[in-house]
């Protein structure tokens, strides 16, 4: 009797929760999320840069062509 | 106002937001994993919520702001809306990336399936997919005025799309839960939960929603500076040629 309500309750409740049970899922979509973020975050600083490089550069020339005349 | 932010202006103001922006994003992660309850059925994966929605919300008011300024560039063709434009798609597009590939993931324990091609999910690939094509449409026009009223005009009409996404979990029949307002019985949210957890898990979602948007508007100052800076390599270059030729 007792093995057969021990049985009924484990039917009944299903099994334990477990909050871990898809840390995974939770570790992947975070990572993913962030690799997106970072893309973006270096997409911006390497524009920043290359035009910051592209100006210097355009600023030498004209000052250099100030210098000679 | 828009043609009165300068680029000095933006140096001061750049690194400010950048530093509020990435603090916020810090306590953001700690009030996730530290303060909000782990949600009974789900587990922590749940967490994931927090970044989905709130990455949705703040694409949409990237789109929104996106054709506020098309209006006001049709109004007043002014460069900064055109830029203001730009940046709002692109951190859009950021945004509704992080939520297509956050709610795959998710979707996968909670409805044991990467991707559906229900309502909801179709309408925001379409979203994606024609603000991506508006990139396009800006490469492909030369002239920049006619770049900057076609793309307004672009950005106009793409928000439908924002409407149509937002709409259809609240139209039609779903697998993805409505999460606020009026829902069919067949698609319900966190209205399961209440009390304490549910207040905690409310203001996780705000503190979310807060720190989308401050990493939205540090975005897009960087890409206005981003602009500034290049017109400034234009109009150089434009004084080099010009003593070439003397």
């Amino acid at each position: 009797m007792d093995i057969a309500n021990y049985l009924m309750n484990i039917l009944a409740q299903g099994s334990e929760f477990d909050p871990n049970k898809f840390n995974n899922f939770m570790i992947i979509g975070y990572f993913v999320m962030w690799i997106i973020v970072m893309i973006y975050i270096g997409s911006l600083a390497n524009r920043q840069r290359n035009i910051r490089e592209e100006v210097k550069l355009l600023r030498q020339l004209l000052e250099e062509d100030e210098e000679d005349q | 106002m828009a043609a009165r932010i300068e680029r000095a202006n933006l140096d001061r103001v750049v690194p400010i937001l950048n530093w509020i922006a990435g603090i916020t994003v810090i306590v953001c992660l700690m009030v996730i994993f530290f303060y909000a309850p782990t949600e009974f059925t789900m587990g922590n994966v749940q967490r994931i919520f927090y970044f989905h929605v709130g990455s949705a919300w703040v694409a949409a008011i990237a789109f929104f702001i996106a054709l506020l300024s098309g209006i006001a560039y049709l109004r007043n063709p002014v460069r900064t809306w055109d830029t203001i434009a730009v940046g709002s798609v692109e951190i859009g597009l950021v945004f509704t990336s992080m939520t297509i590939v956050s709610g795959s993931v998710w979707g996968r324990p909670a409805w044991n399936t990467w991707w559906i091609w229900s309502p909801r999910l179709t309408s925001i690939t379409v979203l994606w997919l024609v603000y991506v094509a508006y990139f396009m449409l800006r490469g492909a026009v030369e002239d920049e005025d006619r770049r900057g009223r076609f793309s307004a005009v672009y950005v106009i009409a793409g928000f439908v799309t924002v409407i149509i996404t937002y709409l259809s979990i609240r139209l039609l029949r779903d697998i993805h839960p409505v999460l606020i307002g009026e829902s069919s019985e067949a698609a319900q949210g966190l209205q399961e939960f209440s009390g304490f957890d549910s207040a905690k898990m409310g203001i996780t979602l705000t503190v979310a929603v807060i720190t989308f948007s401050l990493l939205y508007l540090a975005w897009l100052a960087n890409r206005l500076r981003l602009q500034r800076m290049s017109d400034e390599a234009s109009n150089l270059k434009v004084r080099v040629m010009s003593r070439l030729q003397h």
